[in-house]
């Protein structure tokens, strides 16, 4: 009886580690990551995979468009009406200063990243705004169409070889330049992750298309470096900044 | 070709971009006139050091008058990276702030970097976050 047992067990060892052996292996993602000063060129298996007609917006990172400035963005009239008169002092109130960006803008600042992947879920944090983002891998869909948006959105994975395609909808309308331009709830946003052979960078590809407010598609690329030892801060936006601004002397 | 064509229109346009420092919540082209670099000594009477920037309040003696002058940090997650803490600059410090005019003309500018009475820089400079 005991034997028997054991025979069993062994067996669905034998079963698991089959199975274990057959399941596709990809990449590993998780990790600290920190953005790249200088991007590099835009990876070309990565931007092959980019929709045509789609501008490749060179804000990444530090860099800012000026005002009217949109990366070749082509924006439908109300949207471009809407920049025009943006004023930016307006952003700069107690209620406004800490509200978070979406994931269009807030992916490619220069603050770091934290990556934590699993089989059936992926966590990506972001320092900026505290943010965090949870990217099913389950072959799951999207939620319904009359679900809550949110800053982060509602993000679904799949694997393409060695690239990782997250589909993000469910957005809240935010900042997509940080220079009047607002992208709707309508924006559908693809983004492609792929890691460097040496496993030490992190390159990606964010394409959003928005037909509420752009008559073209944008994306930007992106690449990270891994850092080992370095954490993600906590941001906890504090308003009373609001306050100090442009109020010299005071 | 086509990509070829977006991609070097590309390039040609990020050459024309306005870089700012690390770390703007608002846009710093819009605010801060990066042409500029402005450099003002004075005693240190507030540091907030809190998100989305640090605020360094401090008193600059000018013809016998004092003028106040706030410097905007970048974030102070980024800061800390840097070697800057909460602490780092007290009230009664004297400092010298170098950094991008408010393009309004306040007495308001963007910090790029800071130094002590002795010339000794307060934590390291922006950029040198990329030390491996």
């Amino acid at each position: 009886m005991r034997l028997s047992v054991l025979k069993l067990a062994a067996a669905a060892l034998l079963a698991a580690v089959a199975v274990a052996h057959a399941a596709p292996s990809h990449p590993d993602l998780s990790g600290y990551w920190e953005l790249m000063r200088t991007i590099p060129q835009p990876d070309p298996e990565l931007m092959a995979k980019v929709a045509p007609d789609t501008a490749l917006l060179m804000d990444t990172g530090a860099t800012e468009f000026p005002r009217g400035e949109y990366g070749g963005l082509k924006l439908r009239p109300e949207a471009l009406k809407q920049a025009q008169a943006w004023k930016p002092q307006d952003d700069m109130s107690l209620s406004k200063v800490c509200a978070p960006p979406s994931i269009v803008y807030a992916m490619q600042g220069p603050f770091p990243l934290r990556i934590d992947q699993g089989t059936e879920l992926m966590v990506i944090r972001l320092e900026y705004y505290d943010m965090a983002r949870v990217v099913f891998l389950d072959g799951r869909g999207h939620l319904p169409a009359d679900a809550p948006d949110s800053k982060v959105g509602d993000s679904v994975g799949r694997w393409d070889g060695n690239i990782l395609v997250v589909d993000t909808t469910h957005l809240e309308p935010a900042t997509i330049t940080n220079n009047g331009l607002f992208h709707s709830n309508r924006i559908h946003v693809i983004e492609r992750f792929k890691l460097s052979a040496d496993g030490r960078t992190l390159y990606a590809t964010q394409e959003f298309e928005d037909p509420q407010t752009l008559e073209n598609r944008g994306v930007r690329f992106l690449a990270w470096e891994k850092r080992e030892g370095r954490y993600i801060y906590p941001y906890d936006c504090d308003p009373s900044y609001a306050l100090n601004y442009g109020k010299p002397g005071q | 070709m086509r990509r070829l064509a977006i991609a070097l229109a590309a390039v040609a346009a990020g050459l024309m971009l306005q870089a700012g420092p690390a770390g703007a919540h608002h846009s710093f082209a819009v605010f801060f006139d990066q042409e500029k670099i402005v450099t003002q000594s004075g005693t240190v009477k507030d540091f907030q050091f809190s998100n989305p920037h640090g605020v360094l309040t401090f008193v600059v003696a000018k013809g016998g008058k004092e003028e106040t002058w706030k410097a905007e940090t970048n974030a102070p997650v980024i800061l800390r990276r840097l070697g800057w803490s909460p602490d780092i600059l007290k009230p009664g410090d004297k400092v010298t702030v170098e950094g991008w005019p408010a393009r309004d003309g306040s007495n308001y500018l963007r910090l790029r970097r800071a130094f002590r009475a002795d010339g000794s820089p307060v934590g390291l400079p922006i950029g040198a976050v990329d030390q491996k």
